[in-house]
């Protein structure tokens, strides 16, 4: 090895690497840089921003009682627990995947879920399950039990696992149980974990009571741990506004212990009750019966939860009468005292139909007598007397057919058949209220219209809408009119002279009322098909005559027809007693007649 | 090169400016991190770093100054003194979940792994200065014996560093005039002990030749890496799965045989030790595409590679921005400083870094061709090749052309070791620089019984 080597190229070949290594680079730089644009930039923003989420407060929802505003739904802090799955079992240091790796982490979340079941009071299973299947897909959050209450939150608390932990969120709570069910509704959490309203008011009113939650953006470092806010980033929960309805909870309470008595009495279906303020249309109490308790909807039934008088159209039967019988009146094609032959109780009105009346056979009646002893044949023969299209024009101007506007979804707008559907029939089938759906809610505004001097109202649930700082954002006081149906002066008439005489000499004796006037209309309306013996028990009723202030509507469907017990001024007229009887002196409506004589009535048929 | 013959021939100007240029890049650069991101454990990294500076400097004068030969002759004493510091290091408490550093009293620490790089290439130059042995294949036993010694020591605390040195060593060797043949079975025997296939058997199943965009990557004409299946039953890709598996080349089975994966061998060893957190590495570098990847363990890496695209032609000046990408890498003083140059100043900025570490690298080259003593050549030579390999493996992970492996920008990164082995290094170069011959030098790199 004497011989010298030559080696010129040697710092060739290290200046050629040193050239392909900057090269490289720099191509590198350049070949991303071109290609990273400012969505990809904004991504890797994002992915460094802890959010944490500070839930807003769902809005309340007011019921009244006097003028004091009563809870009826409302969100209250309620502690949840939640588990880090990965944080209890991290992974070995090991490959995760082998079996002994799998092994460690099972028995690291079985010793947690041990003591947590424990705690909750739940099988170990259940919480193994839930921490396995987080930590399979690698879930950092995952909850155990939501909404406890303080005493497992002390038991959590006592364990001092790393790992699992207690966060608060609102949880929603209905004070009054079944009070109002129907109005009221219920809010749930969908998929996303926001709540909305499933049902009544929490399902229309939602975008007034949703919560939008807040955000806090913090800034994470490469372990993402909260590293300290980022100007700008707090956005603070936007709490629902609240709603305040126009229920009485005093009025709806009563409506509701009636209604379940009544129906539990005559064995019937189901049963709806409505109580409307006159004077501006304002629902005070709106039931069914049978009902459910909304803090346990979740066991509720389909058929529990149907609001019938706003969704369940019905033939109202004899109580429609009085809609035909005022617009007859109004037009004069039937004047007061005025006879008309009742054909002694079996008129065939054409080859093939005879109409009877239910009560055995009048020769001839009045027009008063007709409506308040509720004749089927007389109302037959007013009818003939209007005729189909004039009929038509009578019970579309009455709102039947047409929704009533009640701020609740689902509301059904009743059966009126277009004029073309109707037959020859119809004149006579009308005016006794068939070959017609109605609403309990929209019998019951017809009969605030009477009341109401012929002037039509919509009907009111929402008093007032207010900010969660309290501020008023809508208020919606007094009446909001729709039109005048029948003339003031006659419709008051009508009220006075033959409505008011259903309770002292009608069908409506056990529904008189002790100590104020009253004017109504009892039903019995037959369920098609015509003959199977079920029958819709109804009775309608305003008080006081001169000046009306409440209106209240009973309809019980399906009362048991074994022993006679499913007239309408047997089953309702006694509920419609004892609820206007409360509710007037609850309210404070001066009597203004003569306490009744001590018992003595006996319930009038039909 | 006899073209810069004429125009430096004592002290290397440009390598000493550049060195400071870069010592001011690194400073202003750590600066804009503490400014931006000022809760980290960044505070008063800047006022630190210009300490460590102004001693770098000093170092580097007093390396300048001294005569290199003598400190050649005491390199084998320096090399025992460092081997024997990082077995010592080993039984120091941790930091950063690492065995690196030296309490030095105060907050003064030495992380001997970097004062390890600069001993072993002088002691390496010392060894080889006169000797022909290495043109035999055992007289390379010395020479791997002073670089694995060292490399075994820090391989285990400090994987960047170490693999430094095979680079280094190769560099020395060809130049100090090793056969072609010699380095290309060393060559060789490296690549296998990277890449070689080994069996490892698995007890899962054969899985189905099926490859899409995440499922399977072919890097190279040879090696195809493929995860385990990653579907949901409905064939959707499942990233909440695990991804973190040993990375195989294929998996095999032969005949009714057992069901094995053929692995790189250095996968393998790696495998064996149970480092993996390097596997993680390797892997987050070969899926860079795959979102969930991206999230998790090659965080860092593409990261750092947005903060470089975010930085564009020019960069970013606007303080609040640099607050959001600076926030996106951890590290980002240190070893991912070349990030923040990029997102500070852009591709002008990563360009101009280059260009001056280029600048240092050629009239290091310089030097050694002009310089007639075969030790001080083998030093030059030294030094060049380890900064350029620092160079390129820091800013190759940084841009995502190579796994993270824990390396800093020398002169750049933030950390006091670094900075003053590194001037200590460009000091001992331009030392040697102005000890050439003024008059003609003989024909460079001439090796052999007639050399000085």
């Amino acid at each position: 090895m004497s011989a010298a080597t030559k080696r010129p190229y040697a710092c060739h070949i290290l200046f050629a690497l040193l050239f392909a290594g900057l090269a490289a680079l720099l191509g590198r730089l350049l070949t991303f840089q071109s290609r990273c644009q400012g969505d990809m930039i904004k991504k890797a923003e994002q992915q460094q921003r802890i959010t944490l989420d500070i839930p807003g407060r769902r809005g309340d929802i007011y019921g009244r009682s006097y003028s004091m505003s009563v809870l009826l739904a409302g969100s209250r802090r309620a502690p949840s627990i939640f588990a880090d799955p990965t944080f209890i079992a991290p992974d070995p240091p090991e490959n995760p995947d082998s079996p002994a790796a799998k092994r460690a982490i099972h028995d690291a979340l079985l010793e947690a879920a041990k003591p947590v079941a424990e705690a909750l009071r739940v099988p170990t299973d259940q919480v193994l399950g839930d921490l396995e299947e987080g930590r399979r897909i690698d879930r950092r959050f995952v909850w155990l039990a939501r909404e406890v209450d303080d005493a497992t939150v002390e038991r959590i608390k006592a364990l001092h696992l790393r790992g699992v932990d207690v966060k608060s969120e609102w949880r929603r709570e209905y004070p009054n149980g079944s009070l109002a069910a129907h109005i009221i509704g219920f809010a749930s959490r969908d998929e996303k974990d926001v709540e909305r309203g499933d049902e009544g008011m929490e399902l229309y009113a939602d975008s007034y009571l949703h919560a939008e939650d807040g955000h806090n953006i913090v800034w994470g470092d490469a372990a993402r741990r909260a590293i300290w806010d980022a100007p700008d980033s707090y956005q603070p929960p936007k709490d629902g506004h609240h709603v305040q309805l126009t229920l009485d909870v005093i009025i709806q309470r009563k409506l509701q212990e009636e209604l379940a008595k009544v129906v539990a009495k005559s064995k019937a279906e189901s049963a709806l009750g409505i109580v409307v303020d006159v004077r501006n249309g304002e629902i005070l109490a709106l039931a069914n019966e049978p009902t459910y308790d909304l803090n346990d909807y979740g066991k509720s039934t389909a058929d529990q939860r149907r609001n019938r008088a706003i969704v369940d159209p019905y033939e109202p039967g004899s109580i429609f009468k009085p809609f035909v019988a005022v617009s007859a009146f109004a037009m004069g094609k039937v004047r007061l005292g005025e006879e008309i032959f009742c054909n002694n109780g079996a008129y065939e009105c054409r080859a093939g139909r005879t109409l009877h009346d239910v009560h055995g056979g009048y020769g001839t009646l009045t027009f008063e007598a007709i409506v308040f002893k509720s004749s089927n044949i007389g109302m037959s023969h007013i009818g003939e007397r209007l005729g189909n299209d004039t009929l038509y024009g009578i019970i579309t101007a009455f709102g039947f057919g047409s929704s009533t506007g009640i701020e609740l979804r689902g509301e059904d707008v009743g059966l009126v058949n277009p004029l073309r559907k109707w037959t020859p029939d119809s004149k006579w089938s009308i005016p006794m209220g068939q070959e017609v759906g109605v609403t309990g809610l929209q019998m019951a505004m017809g009969l605030t219209c009477i009341a109401n001097d012929g002037f039509m109202l919509r009907p009111k649930l929402i008093r007032a809408i207010y900010g969660s700082d309290g501020q008023v954002q809508i208020d919606r006081a007094g009446p909001i009119p729709v039109r005048q149906v029948v003339d003031a002066a006659i419709c008051r008439k009508f009220r006075l002279e033959v409505l008011a005489r259903v309770p002292t000499e009608g069908t409506g004796k056990s529904g008189r009322l002790n100590g104020w006037s009253s004017f109504g209309k009892t039903g019995t309306a037959q369920i098609a098909p015509y003959g199977t013996g079920l029958y819709t028990a109804s009775y309608m009723a305003g008080s006081p005559v001169d000046k009306p202030r409440l209106v209240c509507l009973i309809s019980v469907r399906k009362p048991d027809p074994h022993g006679g017990f499913y007239y309408g001024g047997q089953v309702a007229a006694p509920v419609v007693k004892a609820v206007m009887e409360q509710a007037l002196a609850y309210l404070d409506v001066p009597q203004d007649e003569d306490p009744l004589p001590a018992k003595g009535t006996v319930a009038s048929k039909h | 090169m006899p073209i810069f013959e004429g125009y430096f021939r004592r002290f290397s100007w440009p390598i000493a400016l550049a060195m400071l240029a870069l010592m001011a890049i690194g400073i202003t650069a750590i600066w804009t991190v503490e400014r931006a991101v000022d809760s980290r454990d960044v505070a008063g990294c800047t006022a630190k770093q210009a300490a460590f500076a102004v001693v770098g400097l000093g170092a580097f004068l007093g390396a300048t100054v001294v005569n290199y030969r003598r400190v050649g002759q005491g390199s084998y004493a320096l090399f025992a003194l460092t081997l024997f510091l990082l077995v010592a290091v080993l039984f120091c408490p941790a930091r950063k979940g690492a065995h690196r550093w030296i309490q030095l009293g105060g907050p003064v620490q030495l992380q001997p792994s970097e004062l390890a790089k600069l001993v072993f290439i002088v002691a390496l130059a010392w060894y080889l200065r006169y000797r022909d042995s290495y043109r035999r294949l055992g007289g390379l036993i010395v020479p791997f014996a002073i670089t694995l010694v060292p490399m075994g020591l820090i391989l285990r605390e400090d994987l960047g560093t170490s693999m430094l040195l095979l680079p280094t060593l190769l560099v020395m060797l060809l130049v100090a005039g090793a056969r072609w043949r010699h380095l290309l079975i060393i060559l060789v025997l490296g690549v296998v002990v990277l890449f070689g296939p080994v069996p490892r058997p698995v007890d899962e199943p054969l899985f189905e030749r099926q490859i899409d965009k995440y499922d399977a990557w072919q890097i190279g004409p040879f090696v195809r890496y493929k995860p385990r299946e990653f579907r949901r039953e409905d064939g959707s890709i499942d990233w909440s799965k695990r991804a973190v598996m040993p990375v195989s080349y294929a998996r095999c089975q032969i005949g009714e045989g057992p069901i094995f994966d053929l692995q790189p061998l250095s996968v393998a060893m790696i495998t064996l030790k149970g480092h993996s957190y390097q596997l993680a590495r390797v892997e987050s570098w070969l899926r860079q595409e795959d979102p969930r990847i991206r999230a998790t363990a090659g965080f860092q890496q593409h990261n750092s590679m947005l903060m470089l695209a975010a930085g564009r032609a020019a960069g970013q000046s606007d303080r609040a921005a640099m607050a959001e990408y600076l926030r996106m890498v951890p590290e980002d003083h240190n070893d991912f400083i070349f990030s923040v140059v990029g997102a500070r100043w852009g591709f002008a900025g990563c360009l101009a870094v280059l260009v001056l570490y280029g600048i240092i690298c050629l009239f290091g080259m310089d030097v050694a061709t002009s310089t007639a003593d075969a030790f001080g050549r083998l030093l030059a030579v030294g030094v060049v090749a380890l900064l350029a390999a620092q160079v390129f493996i820091n800013v190759a992970m940084t841009v995502g052309l190579m796994p993270i492996t824990g390396m800093t920008l020398p002169l750049v990164s933030y950390g006091g070791s670094s900075l003053v082995v590194n001037c200590l290094a460009l000091g001992l170069l331009v030392n040697v620089g102005r000890r050439r011959p003024i008059s003609l030098a003989p024909p460079p790199f001439e090796f052999g019984g007639d050399g000085i």
